[in-house]
């Protein structure tokens, strides 16, 4: 099962895409293993060989990761880097902004 | 697997109303029911050609998907009454395709002639060995050829192609019904055991393939044409999600199957033995 004990901290794109390359090893390693590397911020889940079982399962990782939960209308429309970045970033709150928001 | 008596009954009953609606609603003939005297070679394509001899060629393998139909099913009756009634209605759209081909001229009775003989030279065999595991493919693989099918029948509607439209809006028509009775009888599974049916469906979703895979000659050619399949992210989207909603699962409940599985099949192969449940 996904480890989840410690929610990720993802302030930065950088750390939003090791948080997808660490789902994208959990999900499935082999592909990770051939494309991992190569993911960036303008690929899509086609360029790196991650169809529909697989993004099922990146989608769950992230979610069990971050503790939160995308709709499944949000989800199906994944299908690159940048949409799933911007989802992530719609649904979790960087901790540093809640602890600025917690703090005034 | 025992079917329960309950079971059973309920799966007679949801094909009675299938069978119901099909006499009374959805029957149709290859000839009367389709605009043939609009047929306009002017909108002869390659693409179109291969998209229908692609859907043919899949349709072809009638023979096989109910022969082992029948085997899996024989002792329920309404299952395998089912069986025989999506034979019949299946059987029909390899005709109708094949009729298209060859009117349009699309195709020469010899290339199809060829190409049919390729189709037979190869048999399918059932992708999963129970019938719940079957009943989960079945209703996505149904799903999944609605969607295409029903992609075609806008694309032809928009082309204004009055032939192709009206076999399409048939053929999708009676996908969908194929998919709406497999969804019944996979909701009574999991009625039953909804736990054991979610890590089954898991297992099928994870294992899926389109039936014309490894059967369809030059099959990986043919899906760069457009409308000869779906994506991965259609076949998510447009099939997985909605039966998942319509079953009353959850995707987060897939997700947690998905991982038992995988755990199972690595712990499987590490004692080097073959995942369990899949037919070759």
């Amino acid at each position: 099962m996904v480890d989840n004990s410690a929610i990720h901290e993802v302030n930065t794109d950088a750390d939003i895409l090791q948080l997808l390359r660490d789902a994208l090893a959990y999900a499935d390693p082999k592909v990770a293993a051939a494309s991992s590397d190569a993911m960036t911020m303008t690929s899509t889940l086609a360029d790196l060989g991650i169809e529909s079982v697989c993004a099922l399962e990146m989608v769950g990782y992230v979610e069990d990761k971050l503790n939160i939960l995308f709709s499944d209308d949000e989800m199906s429309k994944i299908n690159d880097i940048p949409g799933f970045v911007a989802l992530i970033r719609k649904h979790h709150q960087p901790l540093q902004e809640k602890k600025h928001s917690h703090g005034s | 697997m025992a079917v329960s008596a309950t079971t059973r009954e309920k799966t007679y009953r949801a094909y009675m109303e299938f069978f119901d609606k099909a006499e009374r609603n959805r029957r149709w003939h290859w000839l009367d029911d389709v605009p043939w005297d609009k047929l306009d070679t002017t909108k002869n394509r390659e693409e179109t050609a291969i998209c229908l001899e692609t859907f043919c060629g899949v349709e072809l393998y009638v023979p096989d998907y109910t022969a082992n139909g029948f085997n899996l099913t024989r002792e329920i009756f309404g299952h395998a009454w089912f069986q025989a009634n999506w034979g019949y209605e299946e059987s029909k759209h390899a005709l109708v395709f094949r009729e298209y081909l060859l009117r349009s001229g699309l195709r020469t009775l010899e290339q199809y002639d060829d190409y049919e003989a390729k189709i037979f030279a190869k048999k399918w065999h059932l992708p999963f060995p129970t019938r719940r595991r079957m009943t989960c493919y079945g209703a996505l693989q149904e799903l999944a050829t609605y969607q295409i099918y029903a992609n075609q029948r806008e694309k032809y509607k928009a082309e204004g192609n009055d032939v192709l439209h009206k076999i399409f809006f048939l053929v999708s028509r009676d996908e969908s019904a194929h998919y709406g009775f497999y969804r019944r009888v996979l909701q009574f599974f999991f009625e039953e055991d909804y736990d054991g049916t979610l890590a089954d469906l898991a297992h099928v979703v994870y294992h899926f393939r389109m039936p014309g895979v490894g059967l369809i000659p030059e099959y990986d050619d043919r899906l760069k044409t457009e409308g000869v399949g779906i994506t991965s992210q259609q076949f998510l989207s447009d099939a997985v999600l909605p039966m998942l909603r319509k079953l009353g699962t959850t995707r987060p409940d897939l997700v947690r199957a998905l991982r038992q599985k995988r755990l199972e099949e690595q712990a499987q192969s590490a004692a080097g033995g073959a995942p369990s449940g899949q037919a070759a």
